[in-house]
């Protein structure tokens, strides 16, 4: 049980009030073995970053519903760099392509649209966090 | 000691939150050995908060710990819910109950209990070391959500506070030793329900019961819907504190805490050597055998790690 395992940080930056999505994506984490700290609604990217710091998370995935993923991104991403943070993020909600895209050239590591198999995340997780734990 | 922790301890000994997280995970993982020589433990007060699921430790402790950072105190908050344990996950969801808190410069960590059935995680003792010796004067601590017979809190906490809800059956509940009688301050919460109030009246007419000498055991009644009664909780912490200092208890629980380390550490070794060693021979003589070739074994193991260090 003492063994490593892999911490992830759900949250839901911004306005919108449906964490249906958010609250899936952490019970499928939970299920493949990972430690999930979920923080719940509204919260500011300045939260999220802190949060992460914290709970020494080694990824941090974000639901965003509300539209405003090209702002909050950017914000996001200024302050991990400030804190000299860098781990993964995931973004996952209804994103229209091009900002699928443009979010991935500013750093954000993948997005995930609806239909996205859990499975796939959980993948991805894996493999980008088996070098570190 | 490798040069990773260097590190971090160096960080974190200038006030690093960061490096403070991430000795908090090497602990988590069972690499705690750092904290006994190079972590040094200045003064704080320990809070335990304890309770069945959904009774509102982490509500309480939102406005509590507000109230101590408005107070000047630094204020650090580890919450633990419990690991599966069957894929050994977990969802870790106090914080979602703590929003003041996070935008007021408060250090929460939440934890995963990891097999621990005592209601905290194994790591805890270690983690609360490296949260004092980073400062924090005042460290809440909200164990899983618990039944009758978790009561590993009282070994580890200074003030031990039991958070109560209606709905939990009639006063025979309350006769139960266990859980029931480790509480220095019980909180019934839910105040705005009207039922809260009779078990209010029941609590108070028994958990002082028979006590005659020592700490008289306060009972507040609380409201996370209406924000009342935290005053008087303040107050019976304090109180609380006040006494532990005055009577010579606080040295007491401090020496049970690092007992309870050592036990701890003990167990989770003896654990350990039995999942890793003694599979074929499940008796007793082959525990020992076991636990006789690991300290051989670590023994020579700790020989190359010095040639090592020392060629470093």
């Amino acid at each position: 049980m003492l063994k490593e395992r892999i911490r992830v940080l759900i949250a839901k930056p911004g306005l919108d009030g449906h964490d249906r999505g958010a609250k899936v994506v952490a019970r499928a984490l939970r299920d493949a073995g990972m430690e999930v700290i979920y923080t719940g609604l509204r919260q500011t990217p300045q939260q999220i970053v802190e949060a992460a710091i914290q709970e020494d998370a080694d990824v941090i995935g974000l639901s965003i519903l509300s539209g405003a993923h090209m702002r909050l991104c950017e914000k996001l991403l200024s302050l991990m760099k400030d804190k000299d943070l860098h781990i993964p993020v995931f973004v996952g909600g209804i994103i229209p392509k091009d900002d699928a895209e443009k979010l991935e050239r500013m750093g954000i590591t993948r997005v995930y649209g609806p239909g996205t198999p859990l499975s796939k995340i959980i993948e991805d997780i894996h493999s980008l966090c088996g070098a570190r734990r | 000691m490798n040069l990773t922790v260097q590190v971090l301890l160096k960080r974190y000994r200038c006030g690093d939150v960061r490096a403070l997280a991430q000795l908090i995970t090497l602990c988590e993982n069972g690499a705690n050995h750092f904290t006994e020589d190079f972590v040094e433990e200045k003064e704080h007060h320990v809070v335990g908060i304890t309770g069945s699921p959904g009774v509102g430790k982490s509500s309480i402790i939102d406005e509590l710990a507000l109230r101590y950072v408005d107070r000047g105190e630094r204020v650090a908050v580890v919450a633990i819910d419990p690991s599966s344990p069957f894929t050994h996950g977990a969802f870790l969801g106090d914080r979602v109950r703590m929003r003041k808190l996070s935008t007021k410069g408060v250090v929460i960590r939440s934890m995963a209990s990891r097999g621990n059935g005592g209601g905290l995680a194994p790591a805890i003792t270690s983690v609360l070391k490296l949260l004092s010796g980073f400062g924090f004067s005042k460290i809440f601590l909200e164990t899983v959500g618990i039944g009758q017979a978790e009561v590993d809190v009282a070994n580890v906490a200074d003030t031990v506070i039991l958070v109560l809800s209606p709905g939990i059956g009639d006063e025979i509940q309350l006769f139960k030793t266990g859980v029931m009688e480790i509480a220095d301050i019980y909180v019934v919460n839910k105040a705005d329900l009207e039922e809260s109030k009779k078990l209010r009246t029941l609590v108070e007419q028994t958990v002082n019961q028979g006590k005659t000498e020592g700490w008289k055991r306060r009972i507040v009644g609380t409201s996370c819907v209406e924000w009342c009664g935290f005053e008087e909780l303040e107050e019976a912490i304090n109180e609380h504190l006040q006494y532990l200092k005055e009577s010579g208890e606080l040295l007491a629980r401090r020496t049970r805490r690092r007992k309870f380390a050592l036990i701890s550490r003990f167990l989770r070794y003896v654990r350990e050597t039995v999942e890793k060693v003694a599979v074929e021979d499940l008796t007793l003589e082959g525990l020992k055998k076991a636990i006789c070739d690991d300290i051989i074994f670590g023994r020579e193991n700790k020989k190359d790690e010095n040639i090592y260090q020392g060629g470093r």
